[in-house]
């Protein structure tokens, strides 16, 4: 038989809360078993000390205003209680507020310090506009160059010559072909391939 | 009907000649004035379109409007030379204060004249087009400026394409 078993039915035996069958199994066990003999011994021993305890004099008034105090003490604790939780919450939901509050304030504050869209400038003057774009051309030959053959090529445009005159200057300069895409290319090639055909 | 064909013709003949001379080697047309020139003759073509202009208007509006910018050429170039001269006495700091005052005021002096250059153009071009012309004026300078512009970044974008492609063959 398992000792642990034993030891517990030990401590029901000494409640008198054991039956008889189990009684007999717990006296064969405990004939054999010097180790839980000497567990039944001590909480034999313990069990004299504890009614050797004096039971605390309470008069039967205490007993009578008990659950009048018990009450009285829950209903002054409870309110208490009820006070923190909402405390809680109601920091719990002021945190939210805030935390709102403090999204909105950010918001705002990015959105008007952020740079307005600078007013157009209207500039009415050729000269002005001719010096704003030489001035941002700068010292670049190669730029001049080619703003000066898409202004040609604008220039034909208007003119109203025919296509193939048209961005002529453009179509000569190798910058124009260099500048132009794989697909573009592509492109190109199959138009003028589809124009040999026809 | 005649005279507004003898323009175009004339524009033509003016166009082709620039593009001669600027593909010529050592023209000595400067960058800057071919480029100027150019955008002249682009923008009489454009005006005409978008004001609307008669034969009547054209014959009186562009051989003065070619005037005055041919003065302002002249007159910007007077204002490089000086601008030059004035760039080198600073530099070599020997010029006296008497010398520079003279420059800048030439300097000052030939700023005011272009824009009374652009002032004549101005009250010109105020008596000789209609109402609906003279606010269509407004508008067309105000869009051609930004016209320029937007050509300019056409260019820089031909050449920005050009020396990615070039980079990439490298």
């Amino acid at each position: 038989m398992n000792c642990k078993k034993i030891r517990k039915w030990l401590s029901d035996s000494i409640d008198k809360e054991l039956g008889e069958k189990r009684q007999y199994i717990l006296r064969s066990h405990l004939e054999k078993c010097g180790l839980c003999r000497a567990y039944q011994r001590s909480l034999e021993e313990i069990q004299e000390h504890i009614e050797g305890f004096e039971k605390p004099g309470l008069s039967p008034e205490y007993w009578r205003d008990f659950h009048f105090r018990l009450k009285t003490k829950l209903i002054s604790f409870e309110p208490e209680k009820r006070t923190f939780r909402s405390i809680a919450w109601q920091w719990k939901w002021a945190g939210v507020v805030a935390s709102v509050i403090v999204v909105i304030a950010i918001g705002l504050s990015l959105f008007f310090s952020l740079p307005r869209k600078a007013a157009e400038i209207y500039v009415f003057s050729f000269e002005d506009s001719f010096e704003k774009v030489y001035q941002e051309i700068g010292n670049n030959p190669e730029l001049a160059n080619l703003f000066n053959l898409v202004i040609l090529a604008s220039i034909e445009e208007n003119l109203g010559l025919s296509p193939s005159e048209i961005n002529a200057n453009l179509y000569d300069d190798p910058l124009f072909w260099e500048s132009l895409t794989e697909e573009e290319i592509a492109l190109l090639e199959s138009e003028i391939k589809k124009e040999m055909k026809s | 009907m005649i005279g507004k064909k003898v323009f175009v013709f004339a524009l033509c003949f003016v166009f082709m000649s620039v593009v001669l001379l600027a593909t010529l080697p050592g023209s000595e047309l400067q960058d800057r004035e071919r480029i100027r020139e150019n955008i002249h003759t682009l923008r009489l073509l454009r005006m005409t379109q978008a004001l609307d202009l008669t034969e009547e208007q054209t014959t009186k509006i562009f051989p003065v409007m070619n005037r005055i910018e041919k003065e302002k050429i002249g007159i910007q170039w007077q204002i490089g030379l000086k601008m030059a001269e004035l760039k080198s006495m600073l530099r070599e700091k020997t010029a006296k204060e008497e010398e520079i005052l003279s420059i800048v005021g030439s300097i000052k002096d030939l700023r005011q004249l272009l824009r009374s250059k652009d002032d004549e153009l101005e009250s010109f071009m105020e008596g000789n087009l209609t109402v609906i012309q003279k606010a269509k004026y407004l508008v067309f300078s105000v869009e051609f400026s930004r016209g320029l512009g937007e050509t300019l970044e056409r260019a820089r974008m031909i050449r920005d394409r050009a020396l990615k492609k070039e980079k990439r063959n490298f």
